[in-house]
């Protein structure tokens, strides 16, 4: 009878957790018991709740069967992980509508310059239309990271029947691999991946990569970048992954003349990790965020980066994963209005999103929507507000000194 | 007038001048003319890239001070490692 007060996904996790290891747990209070009541001394409380008279915390498998004895105590469950699906997040951003309208990023050509792609995987099986190899080990995907980013730009959720369908799910796909197995590799090893997806006239070049460390645009990796947007080419670029201080966002994110892309969560948070601007000149980066946290998409064959959900598909967090709903989200707008160049690109897309807060040096110009684009439903932009740190901005950096932010 | 080399990649060069380094160096005339330059020098290409232009080389750390001194040499900097940005 008393085991019935433990869930029984909880007891199969007591059953198989090593001795002493705390446990996530929810334990539902009974109704006359009041949220302060101590429930146990070695339950860790993280959270209580009113609404469900329930405290949130972590406790051993020995403290969780002293709770459930507990007469105070009249359920314990298991404190279960959430998770962004790409199913959230791809309507999140407005691409169905986008989809119903007719465009599926067919024609559009898309350029992953990262650590390869599995060109075998069914959600991308026939779009890699060219590959090249930069890192010296071969093409195929060692790493999982380049199969991932494609999956979240172009995959066509085959293996999920539909469920994991990337932002544009028809567009064609090039990828260059200048990162090795490892997830390394060199600015010049970039430089040459760029060049070549511009040689090959990729429309949209996603870049979910980085160098450390803040930068002022003026290397040679981010010249590369600005040089292809002049040939044309729309560059979607990772943040990085170094926030939430400010003066955070690495080469090539700092380039003048791409999109900067930072990394919000499903319900339009800021992640903390995403990098913040400005860059060490001074410039608005990042200008969009995107969804980036527990994103589930394409798993490249062998490979075990993030956390498996099956043998097609991995969940990963960063701005990495931000980032090609960016590049999918030009594919889509491109298909539909394709004599947009890249700075109008930039442009619309800036003016339609969704403003998630007013310091645009962590918010960029708020979350994409790329509806709201494909509509034209800009707003005007706000100015650019005082770098942190200068005259005007000492608030905000002082607030992030202090923890307030 | 910046300096071609950046303090900090300058120091660490005359740390150590006999270092093999790997660096990128943005030029002024045609990268495959400097490419062929860089060889003769004894310097290894790694790359050539047009878009900007640059030659990525490696090469002695102390080559790359006196490298520095050439009219069709715009920059030598760090080649820089670079990684995912997955968490």
């Amino acid at each position: 009878m008393q085991d019935m007060r433990i869930q029984t996904e909880l007891r199969r996790t007591m059953e198989t957790a090593p001795a002493g290891q705390p446990i996530r747990v929810i334990v539902k209070r009974r109704k006359e018991v009041s949220r302060a009541t101590v429930l146990h001394p070695r339950l860790e409380v993280t959270r209580t709740f009113d609404l469900v008279p329930a405290t949130a915390g972590t406790a051993t498998a020995e403290t969780i069967a002293a709770l459930q004895q507990s007469p105070d105590v009249e359920m314990v469950w298991l404190d279960m992980p959430v998770h962004t699906w790409l199913d959230v997040s791809v309507p999140l951003i407005g691409a169905p509508q986008v989809w119903a309208a007719g465009y599926t990023g067919k024609g559009v050509v898309v350029a992953i310059v990262d650590t390869g792609v599995d060109v075998n995987h069914p959600d991308l099986a026939g779009r890699v239309t060219m590959t090249k190899d930069f890192s010296g080990e071969g093409f195929k995907d060692n790493h999982g990271h380049g199969t991932h980013v494609a999956g979240i730009a172009a995959g066509n959720g085959t293996a999920s029947s539909g469920k994991y369908k990337g932002v544009a799910p028809e567009a064609t796909i090039y990828a260059a691999k200048v990162l090795k197995g490892d997830g390394s590799g060199l600015m010049s090893d970039v430089m040459a991946g760029v060049e070549w997806a511009v040689q090959q006239h990729a429309q949209v070049i996603n870049l979910s990569l980085g160098s450390d460390g803040s930068c002022d645009g003026t290397d040679a990796m981010s010249a590369t970048c600005d040089a292809a947007v002049d040939q044309g080419v729309m560059l979607c670029v990772a943040a990085g992954n170094a926030g939430p201080n400010y003066y955070t966002v690495g080469s090539p994110g700092c380039a003048r003349k791409v999109l900067t892309v930072g990394a919000s969560d499903d319900n339009d948070a800021v992640t903390s990790f995403s990098s913040r601007g400005p860059t060490a000149d001074k410039r608005l980066k990042p200008e969009i965020l995107f969804p980036g946290y527990h994103i589930v998409a394409c798993r490249a064959s062998g490979t075990s980066m993030g956390t498996a959900v099956d043998s097609y598909y991995t969940e990963a967090s960063g701005t990495s994963m931000a980032t090609p709903h960016a590049t999918g989200v030009c594919a889509l707008l491109l298909q539909a209005k394709p004599t947009l160049t890249p700075q109008a690109l930039k442009d619309l897309l800036v003016g339609s999103a969704k403003i998630l807060g007013a310091d645009l040096f962590t918010y960029g110009y708020g979350r994409g929507d790329v509806y709201k684009a494909y509509l034209g439903q800009t707003h005007p932009l706000p100015p650019t507000p005082t770098p942190p740190g200068e005259q005007g901005g000492c608030l905000q950096a002082f607030l992030q000194a202090i923890g307030l932010r | 007038m910046p300096a071609k080399i950046a303090s900090a990649f300058a120091a660490r060069l005359r740390r150590n001048p006999q270092a093999t380094v790997a660096a990128i160096v943005r030029v002024s005339i045609a990268p495959d003319e400097a490419a062929a330059r860089l060889t003769e020098r004894g310097a290894t290409v790694r790359r050539v890239v047009r878009l900007v232009p640059a030659v990525a080389v490696q090469m002695p750390a102390a080559e790359f001070l006196a490298l520095a001194k050439e009219t069709w040499v715009s920059s030598v900097e760090e080649d820089k490692a670079v990684h995912t940005l997955q968490t």
